[in-house]
């Protein structure tokens, strides 16, 4: 808890200090770490699904309006 | 038909970094792909307003923000609960052993106001430059740069890694040290 008030007294102006250089490169490779790590996962099925449905009614569109 | 089979292809291709860019968002990934699948089917329909040959990435990127924010509007009530129950479960200081943990950086990103997490999200987890994120955010470059840097300062603190203590074994021994004292 006490670690926890430290940290938002850092950050509450908005305008905490300076990064060291280390700490903004770590901060940057597990954000594009954590980010990589979704894009590399399999694409659901049910997006093709639904691309191939809207192009379905695309063709349909006449009739549903 | 090829411009729509084109099209469809390009939703088809933008879909695992829409899918990251929604989850860094929401932090959850049922709502992430809800919001991907709100976002291809609103982008299949203005498909009109869709310039062959842009940016394509940062058009789509627009219209899964604009729709998360709406949501988030419309969902106030239950926005501010999930709030309150990430603050109290985040307890992040992920660092006893001076290791950073995928998850920990999620959490994080949910503590940040919304203006800074996009603005880091997109520069620092999606590689997009200032300049597609200025579009995407509907504000001007030096914004998002601010916002950033911020964004940074806020992470840092949150994770608790703004000083060496993280580098070097010896560093993190006298760390780990000093918390459990």
């Amino acid at each position: 808890m006490q670690s926890m008030g430290l940290a938002m007294d850092t950050s509450k102006d908005g305008k905490a200090r300076p990064l060291n250089e280390m700490a903004v490169r770590q901060i940057g490779k597990k954000l594009r770490e954590s980010f990589d790590e979704v894009v590399k996962e399999p694409v659901p099925d049910r997006f093709a699904a639904l691309l191939d449905e809207l192009e379905k009614s695309e063709g349909q569109q006449g009739q549903d309006q | 038909m090829t411009a729509h089979a084109d099209f469809k292809a390009d939703l088809l291709g933008a879909i695992p970094n829409l899918r990251a860019f929604a989850l860094s968002l929401t932090g959850a990934g049922d709502r992430a792909d809800d919001l991907v699948q709100e976002t291809l089917v609103k982008a299949w329909h203005k498909q009109a307003s869709f310039q062959p040959g842009t940016n394509i990435k940062a058009w789509l990127f627009t219209i899964l923000r604009n729709e998360f924010y709406s949501q988030m509007r419309k969902k106030g009530r239950e926005v501010s609960d999930a709030e309150g129950t990430l603050t109290e479960a985040m307890a992040v200081h992920p660092d006893q052993m001076g290791k950073l943990d995928l998850a920990d950086m999620q959490r994080a990103l949910q503590m940040l106001p919304d203006d800074q997490r996009e603005a880091i999200i997109l520069i620092g987890a999606s590689g997009m430059s200032y300049e597609e994120a200025a579009e995407v955010c509907g504000c001007a470059t030096g914004t998002v740069k601010s916002r950033v840097s911020r964004a940074r300062a806020r992470l840092a603190a949150i994770l608790d890694i703004d000083d060496a203590s993280e580098y070097g074994p010896d560093a993190v021994a006298t760390h780990v040290m000093a918390k459990t004292a």
